[in-house]
C-alpha cells in the first residue's frame, strides 16, 4: 500500500469479501513495525546500513505481570458468543471450569490496558464439538506464573506445562493436548478474579492465582498455593459480592498495575518470603491448618442451618 | 481472510520500480499472491502471513509482468524472518523480511521509502493498493493476473475500522482502507483484499 508520494505506508493482510465500505481492506501498518525492520535490516543484510548499531535498547517488559493478554475469551451469562479479555467488566459473571455454572467477577487482581508484557501462547489440540465440527485450536495466552490445571496432576504454572501435557477444559469437554508452546508479547494485562476462584479462558480452565515465589515451593503445594490465595482474598471477596458492594471503583497501582487490594498483601508476601524456611514453614502451617478449621466451622453452621431450614417445609434448600 | 487483489487496472511500467514477487507462487486455490518490496539492497519487506513463500525461491524484482518476462532482476531469496509478535489468529504484526541471495543495486531496482511517522497515512487520505491478483472473485474460474494491478482506496479513520471489525481490528498495528462509493463487489471490478 503507497501513499501519493510513493512510500510504504502498509503491507496487505486480510479482509472480509472486497473491499467496499462496510468490509474494508486491512493492513498491517508499516509505521508500528519501524524497529522491527531497522534492526531486520541490520541482523539479515550482508550489507547493513552505516548507522547499524547506533540505535538504543528496546526497554525490556515486565516480567512480574501474572494474568491473560487482551486476546483471550471467556463466555460472559447473557452474551452472545465470547467475550474478550478487554471487554470485561467487574460485575459480569463468567463461565466457570465446571462449564455449566456462572461466578461473578468482583475484582481484578492485575488491568493496566496498555502495558507491555509476555506471555506463554499455548497451543493445544482441536477439539471437536458434539455435532462433530470441529472446533478452532483452543489457544491460551497466559504469563509465566499463572496457575492452569493439569489433567491428572493438579494446578501447575504455566511455565511447568510441556508439549503432551493434557490441561483440563471444562467438566462437558474432555482435556486438550499441548502441542506447542511460544513467548509472544502483547500489550494489556488482565488477570479477572472470580467468585469461585476459577474461570473458563477460550475453554480452558485456569485459575485465577498464581505460583508462590521460589522460597514457598518446597513447602507447600500448588493446589495449597492455589487454595491459600482464594482464602486470602475472601474478605475482599465477600465485600464485592456478598455484601453486595459493587468494587466496580477499585483502582490499580500506576506503576505495577496491581489492584489496590493485591498490592495490600504484597508486603506480606515478601515479609514470608525473606522469612528462613524454618520460621516460614511453622507460619505456612499454622496459616494452612488454622484456615482449615476456619472453613471447617463456618461450613459446620451453614450446613446445620440449611438442614433446619430445610426441615421447614416452606423453605427451598436450593438455596444453601 | 486471504489477502488478494481481484480486478483493478494494470499499473504503469515503472510505477512500482521496487515491488517484488516470488516466481513460484501459489496463486490457485482462492489466494492471492504475496507480493513483497524491496527497502534495501538485498532485504524485501512483505507479510508475515506469506512465511514460506519467498524462502528457496528466486524472486523477481521490478517489472509489471508477473512471469518475470520484464523483470529488472531476478534473486533467490535465502532467510525469512517474520514479526516476533505475529500471530496466526488475528493476524497482528502481520510482517516479515525477506533476505536475498545478494544486494541488487539501487540504480537497477531502488529501494521503496517506508513510513516511520506513526501519525501518517491520515484519515481520508489515498493510497494505492498494487499486487498480482485474480481476473475473477469466483475461485474456480479465476486466472491469476499476469499483469501487475493497481487499485485507487481511502484511509479509513480508527475508529470506522473498528466499527467494521470490531473484534479483529488491532488500531496498533493496522490499517484499514477501501473505496470510494458504497460499491458491493458486485460484477467483475472488485478488490479483493
Amino acid at each position: 500500500l503507497f501513499d501519493a508520494q510513493g512510500t510504504v505506508v502498509g503491507i496487505v493482510s486480510w479482509g472480509y469479501g472486497c473491499a467496499d465500505r462496510r468490509y474494508p481492506g486491512v493492513y498491517s501498518k508499516v509505521s508500528s513495525a519501524t524497529a522491527f525492520i531497522r534492526s531486520g535490516i541490520c541482523e539479515l543484510s550482508a550489507t547493513p546500513p552505516a548507522d547499524c548499531g547506533n540505535d538504543p535498547p528496546l526497554p525490556i517488559i515486565g516480567s512480574e505481570a501474572e494474568c491473560f493478554s487482551n486476546r483471550m475469551t471467556v463466555q460472559v451469562k447473557g452474551r452472545q458468543g465470547p467475550t474478550r479479555m478487554d471487554r470485561l467488566n467487574i460485575g459480569d459473571e463468567v463461565l466457570t471450569a465446571d462449564g455449566s455454572s456462572y461466578s461473578k467477577v468482583y475484582s481484578f487482581g492485575h488491568l493496566d490496558r496498555s502495558r507491555k508484557a509476555e506471555f506463554l501462547q499455548i497451543h493445544t489440540s482441536s477439539s471437536t464439538a458434539t455435532d462433530g465440527t470441529p472446533n478452532p485450536p483452543p489457544i491460551i495466552e497466559i504469563t509465566a506464573e499463572h496457575l492452569l490445571f493439569l489433567h491428572n496432576v493438579g494446578p501447575r504454572p504455566a511455565r511447568d506445562v510441556k508439549p503432551g501435557d493434557y490441561l483440563v477444559t471444562s467438566r462437558q469437554t474432555p482435556p486438550v493436548q499441548v502441542k506447542f508452546i511460544r513467548k509472544i508479547q502483547r500489550h494489556g494485562i488482565y488477570a479477572p478474579l472470580t467468585v469461585s476462584g476459577d474461570l473458563l479462558v477460550n475453554g480452558i480452565a485456569a485459575s485465577n492465582y498464581i505460583a508462590l515465589p521460589a522460597a514457598f515451593q518446597s513447602q507447600i503445594s500448588y493446589e495449597q498455593q492455589n487454595w491459600l490465595q482464594h482464602v486470602s482474598c475472601a474478605p475482599y471477596r465477600f465485600m464485592c459480592s456478598a455484601v453486595m458492594i459493587d468494587c466496580k471503583g477499585e483502582t490499580y497501582d500506576a506503576e505495577t498495575g496491581y489492584s489496590r487490594v493485591v498490592t495490600m498483601w504484597l508486603p506480606l508476601l515478601r515479609w514470608l518470603e525473606n522469612q528462613n524456611q524454618v520460621v516460614r514453614s511453622g507460619i505456612l502451617y499454622l496459616v494452612l491448618n488454622m484456615a482449615k478449621l476456619v472453613t471447617a466451622v463456618v461450613g459446620c453452621i451453614v450446613y446445620s442451618r440449611c438442614k433446619k431450614k430445610a426441615q421447614t417445609p416452606e423453605t427451598v434448600p436450593s438455596k444453601c | 481472510l486471504t489477502p488478494l487483489i481481484v480486478g483493478g487496472s494494470p499499473a504503469s511500467t515503472g510505477k512500482y520500480p521496487s515491488f517484488a514477487w516470488p516466481r513460484a507462487n501459489g496463486g490457485s486455490g482462492g489466494y492471492g499472491l504475496c507480493g513483497a518490496v524491496k527497502i534495501h539492497d538485498d532485504i524485501l519487506l512483505t507479510a508475515g502471513h506469506c512465511k514460506t513463500v519467498f524462502k528457496g525461491n528466486d524472486v523477481h524484482l521490478g517489472g509489471t509482468r508477473r512471469s518475470g518476462s520484464n523483470a529488472a532482476d531476478t534473486v533467490r531469496a535465502v532467510r525469512e524472518r517474520r514479526h516476533p509478535n505475529y500471530s496466526d489468529i488475528t493476524l497482528e504484526n502481520d510482517f516479515m523480511l525477506v533476505q536475498l541471495q545478494r544486494g541488487v543495486a539501487t540504480a537497477v531496482v531502488p529501494n521503496a521509502p517506508y513510513n516511520t511517522v506513526a501519525a501518517r497515512p491520515v484519515a481520508n487520505e489515498d493510497v494505492t493498493v498494487i499486487g498480482y491478483g485474480l481476473t475473477s472473485a469466483f475461485a474456480n474460474n479465476a486466472q491469476v493476473s499476469d499483469a501487475l494491478l493497481e487499485v485507487d482506496v481511502k484511509v479509513r479513520s480508527p475508529a470506522s475500522c473498528q466499527a467494521s471489525y470490531p473484534f479483529e481490528f488491532d488500531s496498533r498495528s493496522m490499517l484499514c482502507a477501501s473505496r470510494n462509493g458504497n460499491d458491493s463487489c458486485q460484477g467483475d471490478r472488485c478488490v479483493h483484499t
